[in-house]
């Protein structure tokens, strides 16, 4: 049995570690995962899949995740990330690890991850 | 390649083909599992089909041949079905993993309100529907990903049981 101050520190802990970014004066964030064949096989869903999970386990608001056809990159899967009035940005090689990277240092925090940008 | 992300090229098939209602039956058969998906789109032309089964770059009918190559090669079988309106594609697999549908389902997520997407799945242990008029009913507002996420977690988790990671 966890007492009322043991509940309170707990909900502290996970309020601080769940950050919440809304920006619905600034417009939506959107994500495209590239979902050609080929990108299919090599880890699409499952990167479309670590964006949503990432996305909606930290709650962060104004993020639409949308499916986009091949963007033509070899194999690979790719996604688009969009920062409200930004230019696209395009990554390449995602896995789910990568893709939490991304949510953290571009999404939460406005600066592109340059080492996973297609070249 | 897992049967559920041959499906996800599938419904991107149909989706393209402007369908309003896709259709995926899944049954657990003696020796595999077969997969049918039909939909009412504007369908595909038999020299489009051929074309996209040799492999060649076509409008229609992405991920039909590596589809045919997993089905085929697994000891199942491969048919697509023209008609009027519409496409059937049936496949059949022999010890082909499933693979997580949820994950693939959710993919679709906004296209879900206007293009009805239901699964039907089938095995000697029961049967399984979902539809996704009936999103708001059983998991909550369709627009939100905090519901696909559930609706993911559901499909994944009953398919998983009827299926027992066939």
């Amino acid at each position: 049995m966890k007492s009322i101050a043991d509940i309170n520190a707990i909900r502290e802990e996970m309020q601080s570690k769940v950050l919440i970014r809304d920006n619905t004066k600034e417009g939506e964030t959107h994500v495209f995962v590239a979902m050609g064949t080929v990108g299919l096989q090599s880890g699409a869903v499952e990167v479309f899949n670590a964006f949503v999970d990432e996305i909606t386990s930290r709650l962060i608001k104004n993020v639409r995740i949308s499916r986009a056809g091949s963007m033509d990159v070899k194999d690979q899967p790719a996604a688009e990330v969009v920062l409200p009035g930004k230019a696209p940005v395009t990554y390449v090689g995602l896995t789910a690890d990568m893709v939490k990277v991304i949510v953290e240092k571009h999404i939460l925090g406005g600066e592109p991850v340059t080492e996973y940008i297609v070249k | 390649m897992e049967i559920s992300k041959h499906l996800v090229d599938l419904v991107v098939n149909s989706l393209e083909a402007l369908a309003k209602h896709v259709l995926i039956l899944l049954s657990e058969e003696e020796d595999g599992v077969s997969l049918e998906v039909s939909d009412d789109g504007v369908g595909i032309k038999q020299e489009e089909l051929e074309k996209a089964l040799r492999g060649e770059k076509a409008p229609r009918g992405r991920g039909l041949k590596l589809l045919q190559q997993t089905a085929e090669g697994s000891g199942g079988s491969f048919e697509c079905g023209l008609g009027q309106k519409g496409t059937v594609v049936r496949a059949k697999f022999k010890g082909v993993p499933l693979g997580a549908v949820g994950d693939a389902l959710i993919v679709f997520w906004q296209e879900m309100p206007i293009t009805v997407i239901t699964l039907s799945a089938v095995t000697k242990k029961g049967g399984f529907v979902f539809d996704s008029r009936l999103i708001d009913v059983k998991y909550g507002d369709p627009s939100k990903m905090e519901t696909m996420v559930k609706v993911r977690k559901d499909v994944n988790c009953i398919l998983t049981n009827l299926f027992g990671g066939k």
